[in-house]
């Protein structure tokens, strides 16, 4: 089971992974039907790819109406069944994130299904800034370089 | 149905005021590819009067907003006042939201009676009023037409230098992408046209979406891991470029060294970062950053903003002799606002912003645009240059093909006929063969007017500056 770990200060707003994502999923390019957004500000000097979590307490989960949003338990992410779905938008509207979207053009609910475990954008994201690892593993490069940092006040502190 | 392509161009009467949808033919697409050829054919093709203005072609191809790498690419392609073709590519998320809205170019005849804009918006555009943005800067212009049409459009348009005939103004989108040959920013203002505002919701499908995003996602990381042309240093007389900054490990130390990348890019050159301490030099909200060659990228931005060709701009300031920041912004901008000096650059800045070059080794039309001009191209073109004599046709006719079909044409470093052809077969579902992309290559730079090369296959032509 793992877990998509975004650094958004690496994303270059080359918004591969939108072009991945649609097509992938949707057989065509098209970020307006992309489960991932790259949101960039300040004339693009800052820029975030944004998606879906897959929250341990997930509200559009709890949230359905249908129950049609559960849990793969393979790879952990929250899927939408299609079959099931009722189309009644609550999960946009409980989403912190904002990371469901309404698809016009297929009329369904567009959410992150976590690729069954081979997320396409974080494989065409060259710059490292979506990686999918272990969930025990993802973050392990931050933890270092704030275990980094601990030392070096340590070793100030010393001196 | 065209796959890859969207099959339709739009033709834009500005004299009339009359928007009319109009097929691409299947058999120049295929021919020609997309972008600086195709609309070199289209110009070619379209009988003008011998005094008549030209028409101002944006044409984008087939791999423009793909997955393939640094497939951002679209042209702007006019005829000069001789009649010779001038092109200009540039890169950004433009091209590729044109193809998302349904076309694959527009043309422009004639020119409008007052200032105006074109907003396209998922197959609908209309001709809209921009009386208010006369002598409006690119950035002030981008953000003025989103608050009046869509907060996510993309922008492509002049500054005052262009809306005033400034003989080297540019067309600018993503804000500091400029694309600039022979005066195509003045054609545009003549036509009284200051931007081209689409947004696109449609996308569009390919032959073979499972092979392409394996293929693109391998293409990518090689792209990433090439040294294409760059050695991270920031050269004072041109502008740019950086490394691949983004493939690096080692954290930014500050927030500052944030590579930046066009649409689809996969080096991140939009990026402009001090070799020797890997800090980003200029940030697009335009905050200046210390040192000389914070400076100088600051002084880019501004004479971009303008719709100033820099190096053109450079070259006036040299040769009157104006010194000091202050009093070369004065300048620029009495240039822009057109009651500027006599604005000519010299010889140097007109060659290379400039026309269509007969010279062998100097790759043609692709001038001031961020990435083709300032460095990139030329380092390219020297690496061309030791390629032994039988290759060096190749490279050009891939280079020429790449860029047609959408994609920054120094990618053609890295990848090779066969990989190309692959890439258009997975896209178009056509059955490219290396030799056949080659050929387009010629076709293209022929139609270019450039000498036509002659020599036999050379499919792995830039392999001499791959390893």
């Amino acid at each position: 089971m793992g877990v998509l770990l975004i650094t958004p200060e690496k994303c270059t707003d080359c918004r591969a992974c939108e072009l991945a994502c649609s097509l992938s999923h949707e057989e065509e390019f098209n970020p307006a039907r992309s489960r991932v957004e790259v949101l960039a500000w300040d004339r693009g000097a800052h820029s975030v790819p944004v998606m879906c979590l897959q929250c341990e307490e997930a509200g559009c989960m709890a949230i359905c109406p249908a129950k049609a949003i559960t849990e793969d338990r393979a790879s952990g992410a929250r899927l939408v069944n299609g079959s099931k779905c009722i189309i009644c938008r609550m999960c946009i509207h409980i989403c912190p994130f904002g990371s469901t979207y309404y698809d016009v053009k297929g009329r369904k609910i567009l959410k992150c299904d976590l690729c069954s475990g081979e997320p396409e954008c974080a494989k065409v994201c060259i710059s490292g800034a979506i990686v999918y690892g272990e969930r025990s593993k993802a973050n392990i490069d931050k933890r270092k370089q704030a275990a980094r940092k601990v030392k070096a006040i340590v070793r100030g502190a010393k001196r | 149905m065209m796959l890859g392509w969207r099959g339709q161009l739009l033709r834009v009467s500005l004299s009339g005021g009359t928007i009319k949808k109009e097929p691409l033919e299947r058999e120049s697409a295929r021919a020609y590819l997309g972008g600086l050829g195709l609309g070199a054919r289209l110009n070619a093709v379209e009988a003008t009067a011998p005094d008549a203005e030209s028409n101002l072609i944006f044409m984008t191809g087939p791999l423009t907003g793909s997955l393939a790498p640094n497939g951002g690419r679209y042209t702007l392609i006019a005829k000069d006042p001789v009649g010779n073709i001038i092109a200009a590519s540039i890169a950004g998320n433009w091209g590729a939201e044109l193809k998302f809205a349904g076309y694959d170019g527009l043309i422009f005849e004639g020119s409008a009676s007052e200032l105006s804009y074109l907003w396209i918006t998922d197959g609908a555009a209309e001709l809209r009023s921009a009386t208010h943005l006369h002598g409006k800067t690119v950035a002030e212009t981008t953000e003025l037409i989103r608050l009046e049409t869509d907060e996510k459009a993309q922008v492509s348009c002049v500054g005052p230098a262009g809306e005033n005939g400034v003989s080297f103004a540019v067309v600018v989108s993503d804000y500091a992408s400029a694309a600039g040959a022979a005066g195509i920013g003045a054609l545009m203002g003549r036509k009284n046209l200051k931007a081209v505002v689409v947004r696109g919701t449609q996308g569009f499908r390919v032959a073979q979406p499972t092979n392409l995003l394996e293929l693109s996602a391998k293409l990518r990381r090689r792209v990433a891991a090439a040294p294409i042309a760059l050695q991270g240093c920031v050269l004072y007389e041109t502008v740019l470029m950086a490394d691949a900054l983004a493939a690096d490990d080692r954290a930014p130390a500050t927030d500052i060294a944030r590579p930046r990348g066009c649409l689809g890019c996969a080096s991140a050159f939009s990026s402009l970062v001090d070799g020797t301490t890997g800090t980003q030099l200029l940030r697009l909200s335009g905050e200046k950053q210390p040192g000389r060659v914070g400076e100088r990228l600051a002084q880019y931005r501004r004479f971009t903003d303008l719709g100033l060709d820099f190096l053109a701009m450079k070259s006036v300031l040299s040769s009157l002799g104006v010194k000091g920041e202050d009093e070369e912004t004065a300048v620029a901008c009495r240039t822009a606002f057109g009651d500027g000096p006599s604005a000519t650059p010299s010889q140097d800045a007109q060659a290379s912003s400039g026309r269509v070059q007969q010279n062998e080794y100097a790759p043609t039309e692709r001038s001031a645009c961020l990435v083709g001009d300032y460095a990139v191209i030329p380092r390219l073109a020297n690496c061309f240059r030791c390629e032994s004599a039988h290759t060096r046709g190749g490279s050009q006719r891939l280079m020429a093909a790449l860029e047609s079909a959408g994609l920054c044409p120094f990618v053609a470093a890295v990848l090779d006929a066969e990989t190309s052809a692959a890439l258009l077969q997975a896209t178009t579902g056509i059955a490219f063969s290396p030799e056949e992309v080659l050929l387009a290559g010629e076709r293209i730079l022929e139609s270019l007017g450039a000498r036509g090369v002659s020599q036999p296959s050379a499919a792995h032509a830039v392999s001499a500056i791959r390893g």
